[in-house]
């Protein structure tokens, strides 16, 4: 399948020789030696901060490895020169995005690479390709002019790949590329990826949807603890198997097993919690309306209950979350909290106010000081609680923060590590942490586990689970309708702003194929 | 299919990894963190040997009661960039006050209209954070347009831009020793203890520093993040109004044209001691040290006799490598 290479073996697009990195006394990667043949793709698999991301970033030269060689399409690559990887022929998506919020969306996906004429750029042509481009990924197409700041992070994910596919590079390197897409989305990109291949490309990818790798992916490599466990072909590894090599032998696999099942087989609870109290729900909400974004949706959640928002990206599951947290100021509809009708909240106080509080989806710029303690991060929601006349106990803030995470899994002694420092799943926990300091009575949560490894998705979903049972009712947004199915009672799902429809736990239906189900069939099915 | 060697490899051969000793990293830590507190020492050290009574308590008295005007303006300016924002109008409202005090002391007794002035500062800079958090207004615009507001003021009050004080309370902090020390560096050293606990032990600190380090996050946890921030461009407009009645009681006389280097030197000597422009981040302390820093430069040069263009071409270039300083420890992250 790959053109042999002068020494008859295959050409490689890249290869590591005994690459190591190390940020401080961290180190990323101990020793990596890997080969990356041509127009395959090759899935980097492994826990958060298991290495994949800075081996990723290698090959992008955006990280100077501290040790070893690495060679593209059989030339040395000399360390940091984003712009010789660029030349060689690597094309870079990363994690985060990289859009630029001021530009429009269609001169983000050329920026680097304009399309031009004696030094002018040519708008006609740009303007085609784009467009051509939107039709290959699939997506809606995203207003050209609009600057990509206002657009969701979904689209502005999508726009990233059309960077990536509108260069000519033949090695093209994607970090969690479908962690922000839909369903449908997902599925294009992953198409897009084999044709990518067809077309001579070769592809790299960092992933911790294993469904995803197992179904696209030539060749699978693991990462763990910064060293190289496994590289093998897909056709010769199991799920279970990856998973295990990734975690090592230790790890509390309850919720790995159960996302095994079939994902159109009903999943069993993990564990029996007491069913809420019967009777008036503690938040309901009637006729929610957000402009452009939801219409007429009817919510209610009892204290001690798990209520999911299924659906596809931009049905407006993450708009009744912000409504709720009162960050929506047109919202409009009717809300009763434990019976009571009260106003809707347009600002966060008020909405606090009424005991509802949000974990929101973008932990980095929404969520977090990053330059600060975790500590400060987690006791934030209420820092009367660790003071005395206004004036702050160093010691008590510092207890206060190491019991709310301590039940999450968080290592009680890293607290005082700055939030900016830790793994994804580990700030996660830190959100999740600032609620059981200060509870709501009503938790808001979306994308509890987007980007974070299975470790601490495991963390994370028992979180939540022990906070309602001791009596809060939560919301949760997830992408992730596996989990979905896991750990909800119930699932609303909406589709182009609307109910799609309702499941519950008793019924037989229960299943993540009902959810998409519902999804795929808008919102006429009540 | 073709594998890599790496293949046979299989995880259980892995070792646990041990916690890292993070040793080496906290020395750098301690280095990159304390790097101002090292460049103080050698600077005092080059000012002793070049002037061997720099450190004579007769010189320190005079370095301090020069510096402490703009050093309480320092103090204030230090909440506003923590907590995210910039403070142009400092050197307006530092000669407006100067002006307005003299302007009130000759018409009524000092402690009166030095109580009075408390309120007044209070207000202006409540002015500068209502226009920010509730108009929106770009901080270096609102700022900028209000220290030329406020230097308009000044010169309202009184049109020949000076005003003398006939009653000779009123340069009381000149003259006073308490103790045996200056009265005017007890009020310094005051307002640092002061200005830094709030910041380092207080709620309202706390917030500061979360507000400029993240305000949405603050917002979403339910904090005040219009009234944190807005606050500290009041404790900025008290910072510059006491430092302008300061410096009104050591010259007896009001005057509206003393601002103009009082906004550079104030935000030179914040960042200067390590605090970052970005918000977030910094300590009162490092305040103290930028001051003291600011001070002995100042003093090195009177000393070496340099001119007025010389001693602002040398400052300008002291900023500009701090700030760099700050951007690089940044990026190394």
């Amino acid at each position: 399948m790959s053109p042999a290479g002068p020494a008859g073996r295959p050409s490689l697009a890249a290869e590591y020789r005994g690459v190591s990195k190390s940020f401080g006394t961290t180190r990323a990667l101990r020793d990596i030696t890997l080969a990356i043949h041509e127009r395959t793709i090759h899935a980097l698999v492994g826990e958060n901060g298991a290495g994949k991301s800075t081996a990723l970033g290698i090959l992008a030269g955006r990280v100077a490895p501290s040790s070893g060689e690495v060679e593209l399409f059989g030339r040395p690559l000399p360390p940091m020169q984003p712009r010789e990887a660029r030349r060689a022929g690597v094309a870079a998506i990363y994690q985060e995005l990289t859009t630029i919020p001021e530009l429009s969306a269609e001169a983000n996906v050329f920026v680097g690479q304009p399309m031009s004429q004696a030094g002018f750029l040519s708008f006609k042509r740009m303007r085609k390709r784009y467009e051509e481009l939107c039709g290959q990924l699939g997506v809606v197409p995203v207003p050209p002019g609009v600057p990509a700041g206002s657009l969701s992070v979904a689209d502005q994910q999508s726009l990233e790949i059309m960077r990536g596919m509108a260069s000519d590079a033949r090695l093209i390197l994607l970090d969690e590329p479908t962690a922000s897409l839909g369903i449908s989305e997902r599925r294009t990109l992953l198409g897009l990826m084999r044709q990518m291949r067809s077309d001579g490309r070769t592809i790299v990818f960092v992933s911790h949807n294993l469904d995803e790798v197992l179904e696209v992916a030539d060749t699978i490599t693991v990462f763990r603890n910064g060293r190289l466990v496994l590289t093998t072909p897909r056709a010769d590894v199991t799920k279970r198997e990856l998973v295990r090599s990734m975690l090592g032998n230790d790890a509390d696999l309850s919720l790995v097993r159960s996302l095994q099942e079939d994902s159109g087989a009903p999943v069993p609870r993990r564990r029996r919690r007491p069913p809420g109290p019967a009777g008036d729900p503690l938040i309901r909400v009637e006729q929610l309306a957000v402009p452009g974004a939801v219409q007429g949706v009817d919510l209610e959640v009892r204290a001690g209950e798990i209520l999911g928002l299924g659906g596809l990206v931009g049905s407006g599951r993450t708009s009744v979350l912000r409504a709720l947290a009162g960050l929506e100021p047109r919202a409009a509809g009717r809300l009763f909290i434990a019976g009571k009708e009260v106003r809707w909240p347009r600002s966060v106080r008020r909405a606090r106010s009424y005991g509802l509080a949000l974990a929101p989806e973008d932990r980095k710029t929404q969520g977090l000081a990053l330059e600060m303690p975790a500590a400060v991060n987690v006791v934030m929601s209420d820092l009367g609680k660790v003071s005395r006349w206004g004036l702050i106990s160093s010691s008590r803030l510092q207890s206060r923060a190491q019991a709310a995470v301590e039940p999450f899994g968080f290592d009680p002694s890293r607290v005082g590590e700055r939030a900016g420092r830790l793994s994804g799943g580990n700030q996660q926990k830190l959100l999740l942490g600032r609620w059981k300091h200060s509870e709501p009575r009503v938790l808001l949560v979306d994308e509890p586990t987007r980007g974070i490894d299975i470790g601490a998705k495991e963390d994370v979903l028992t979180a939540l689970e022990d906070m309602a049972s001791r009596g809060l009712a939560i919301i949760v947004v997830s992408s992730e309708l596996e989990e979905l199915v896991v750990v909800c009672d119930r699932v609303v799902v909406l589709a182009e702003g609307m109910a799609a429809g309702e499941l519950d736990r008793d019924e037989p239906t229960f299943s993540v194929a009902a959810i998409l189900d519902m999804a795929f069939s808008g919102g006429h099915r009540l | 299919m073709r594998i890599s060697p790496a293949q046979q490899t299989t995880g259980e051969q892995v070792p646990p990894s041990p916690r890292a000793l993070p040793k080496r990293s906290l020395l750098a830590d301690a280095v990159s963190r304390y790097s101002m507190v090292g460049v103080l020492v050698l600077l005092v050290i080059v000012a002793q040997s070049a002037f061997p009574g720099f450190l004579s308590p007769g010189n320190l008295k005079v370095v301090l009661l020069n510096t402490a005007p703009v050093g309480l303006v320092a103090i204030g300016m230090t909440f506003v960039l923590i907590g995210g924002g910039f403070d142009l109008s400092v050197g307006g409202i530092f000669a407006f006050s100067g002006m307005l005090y003299a302007s009130l002391a000759n018409s009524m007794p000092v402690i009166v209209a030095f109580a009075l002035m408390i309120p007044a500062a209070i207000a202006m800079g409540a002015i500068n954070g209502l226009v920010i958090t509730r108009l929106h207004v770009n901080p270096f615009v609102a700022t900028l347009g209000s220290s030329s507001i406020f230097s308009g003021l000044a010169y309202l009050i009184n049109s020949d831009g000076a005003i003398t004080v006939t009653s000779s309370s009123f340069t009381y902090l000149e003259n006073a020793n308490w103790a045996g020390i200056p009265a005017m560096i007890w009020i310094l050293a005051l307002c640092f203890v002061a200005g830094g606990v709030v910041l380092a032990r207080t709620v309202y600190g706390r917030s500061v520093y979360i507000v400029g380090g993240n305000a949405d996050a603050a917002r979403l946890s339910g904090m005040r993040v219009s009234i944190i921030q807005g606050s500290t461009y009041a404790l900025s407009a008290l910072g510059a109004a006491l430092g302008g009645m300061l410096l009104a009681s050591q010259t007896g006389v009001g005057q509206a044209n003393v601002g103009v280097d009082v906004t550079l030197d104030s935000i030179a000597i914040v960042i200067i001691g390590g605090t970052s422009l970005r918000g977030g981040q910094g300590a009162m302390w490092r305040t103290l040290v930028g001051l003291l820093i600011i001070s002995t430069i100042d003093s090195l040069f009177n000393s070496l006799a340099w001119n007025s263009a010389t001693q602002s071409l040398v400052k300008g270039a002291i900023i500009i490598v701090a700030v760099a300083l700050d951007a690089w420890s940044q990026r190394r992250g």
